[in-house]
């Protein structure tokens, strides 16, 4: 079986196929992650967009590096571009600023959850905990200092702990 | 859903995030980044292939007038033996045609060279190993 970075370099020759077998490895990955950093908007385009700038730039990628950084380190800076578009767009987020989760029914999945978090935090908390990637990993693709991650994932532990207190005290 | 050690989540956020099931229909979406990416594949593999036959022909190129040096050494060689033993008219027509068939032989490697790079490029598009369910 190829690997992925194998796979990069027949795409950057134009093979369909290798692009069908990145597309059915990390599909659903990708969309999870799109999914939960935008709440589950705009997530067919934005999906799109990330799988046209690794078409787009294959015969750029680096042989070296691992692709799934690559995809995510892209899907990372398109959901930072997205965020900055609707900044001025009242969101989930924004929204649920205040935290006082008087509405149950919100407050019942994880994107509910999520969306409560500063959006850097957000970012560690769902490589980390929903794609089960290291500290080492989160930093390269984040571009920030490991001792960053660290601390970004400690705050929003923190966080996400005090906010199903703040729930359960409610209730 | 991994959870570290060091890391210890509230039970009730970990029940939320081990019952999120995140996006739906993930292939539904490869479907339309295949269609989106169809036209810039097609225009690199023509691409890659015109790289690949230039390549090719220019390696098949380069022993040629070796090739072509070893042929008249041996139509000169055919052509003193066949003229030694059969008339001249017989010679000539033994050799002429050994000559026409060296050449067509050698016209025809070359171009076989295109046509054997071409079904790559064609099974390039087509193949799947693992598919987009």
């Amino acid at each position: 079986m190829s690997t992925d970075e194998a796979l990069v370099a027949r795409l950057a020759e134009g093979e369909e196929a290798a692009l069908r077998v990145l597309l059915q490895r990390w599909q659903r990955p990708l969309a999870n992650f799109l999914h939960r950093q935008t709440g589950g908007r705009d997530v067919e385009d934005l999906y799109q967009e990330v799988w046209m700038r690794v078409v787009g730039a294959a015969p750029r990628f680096d042989v070296g590096r691992r692709f799934s950084t690559w995809l995510f380190q892209i899907a990372v800076n398109l959901c930072r571009d997205w965020h900055r578009r609707h900044a001025a767009r009242p969101d989930r987020e924004s929204e649920a600023e205040g935290v006082h989760l008087d509405n149950h029914e919100a407050a019942l999945d994880a994107a509910a959850l999520l969306a409560r978090l500063p959006e850097a935090q957000r970012e560690v908390v769902v490589l980390r905990f929903f794609h089960d990637l290291s500290e080492d990993e989160m930093a390269s693709i984040l571009e920030i200092p490991r001792g960053t991650v660290k601390s970004r994932l400690h705050n929003a532990l923190a966080r996400l702990n005090a906010l199903a207190r703040g729930e359960r005290g409610a209730a | 859903m991994t959870m570290p050690p060091e890391e210890q989540l509230d039970a009730t956020v970990v029940a939320r995030f081990a019952a999120d099931r995140g996006a739906a229909d993930a292939a539904r979406l490869s479907q339309a980044v295949l269609r989106r990416s169809a036209p810039l594949l097609a225009v690199r593999a023509r691409q890659a292939y015109r790289r690949r036959l230039l390549r090719t022909l220019a390696l098949a190129l380069l022993p040629l007038p070796l090739v072509l040096a070893a042929e008249t050494l041996l139509l000169e060689w055919l052509w003193q033996l066949a003229a030694a033993w059969l008339p001249s008219g017989v010679a000539l027509t033994l050799v002429g045609s050994y000559a026409m068939a060296a050449l067509v032989g050698l016209g025809l490697t070359y171009a076989a060279i295109p046509l054997l790079l071409a079904p790559r490029l064609r099974t390039a598009g087509d193949g799947s190993e693992e598919g987009v369910s």
